[in-house]
């Protein structure tokens, strides 16, 4: 009989196995990416969603401006969307009809449209900051 | 040697990004969302194979990379994507981008 506290296995091999368990778990949890060994709770599927959105308030701004500058924007607004997104689908779950709550498809344009009103909204306020700042 | 072909597509994700980033900034509200989709939807996926990347769960593979830098060398060498001047095509009567 195999037991879960490695007795089971010659040379405690079932142990290591059973020592393995808690990290995968405990990524499992955390979900998505790491760095260096840190959980950012970024989830890679949501990346898409929140990165077109943010790309595409761009699209409302006056054409030029630093590309530098648009790529950090694009960044914020990908992260704001990414990170953002599991928080606002449970606000959001208890608002809908129980037939859409259980809906794990629903993140996706919850992710866009963070992504896009995120840097819609925030990036004038942002801006002026900066400009301000600048002066 | 899977490092380096994992290596090529996250390089070559970045200058998708990029040059999405740029032609965006390009964009005025004249432009044909079909393009902005196009630049958009290549954007993504750009961002979402880094993600993929950082994640450890980018798959190396040589056709995708050898594909995704000859994407990303074509769109930097010819200007006319992400250049000064879009093709007539993709504009909204003629003038502006």
């Amino acid at each position: 009989m195999v037991t879960a506290c490695g007795g089971g296995g010659p040379r405690g091999v079932d142990a290591g196995w059973v020592m393995s368990e808690p990290s995968t778990t405990a990524a499992g949890v955390a979900g998505g990416i790491m760095l260096a060994g840190v959980a950012t709770g970024l989830q890679a599927d949501l990346v898409f969603p929140a990165f077109v959105g943010a790309i595409w308030s761009l699209k409302a701004l006056e054409p030029g401006g630093g590309v530098v500058w648009r790529v950090v924007q694009v960044v914020v607004g990908t992260l704001i969307g990414a990170w953002a997104t599991p928080v606002a689908a449970q606000a959001v779950t208890g608002m809908l009809p129980a037939a859409l709550a259980g809906m794990e498809a629903l993140r996706y344009p919850l992710a866009w449209a963070i992504g896009w009103g995120g840097l819609r909204l925030g990036l004038p306020v942002l801006e002026r900051r900066v400009g301000r700042g600048a002066r | 040697m899977m490092h380096a072909v994992i290596l090529v597509e996250v390089l070559a994700a970045l200058l998708l990004v990029w040059k999405a980033v740029e032609a965006f900034t390009r964009m005025s509200r004249c432009t044909r969302w079909p393009y902005a989709a196009a630049w958009a939807a290549l954007g993504g996926a750009a961002a979402t194979t880094i993600a993929a990347a950082l994640e450890g769960s980018l798959v190396a593979d040589w056709r995708t990379a050898l594909v995704m830098a000859a994407v990303a060398v074509g769109v930097c060498v010819d200007r006319r994507w992400g250049g000064e001047r879009l093709p007539a095509v993709f504009r909204r009567g003629g003038r502006g981008q």
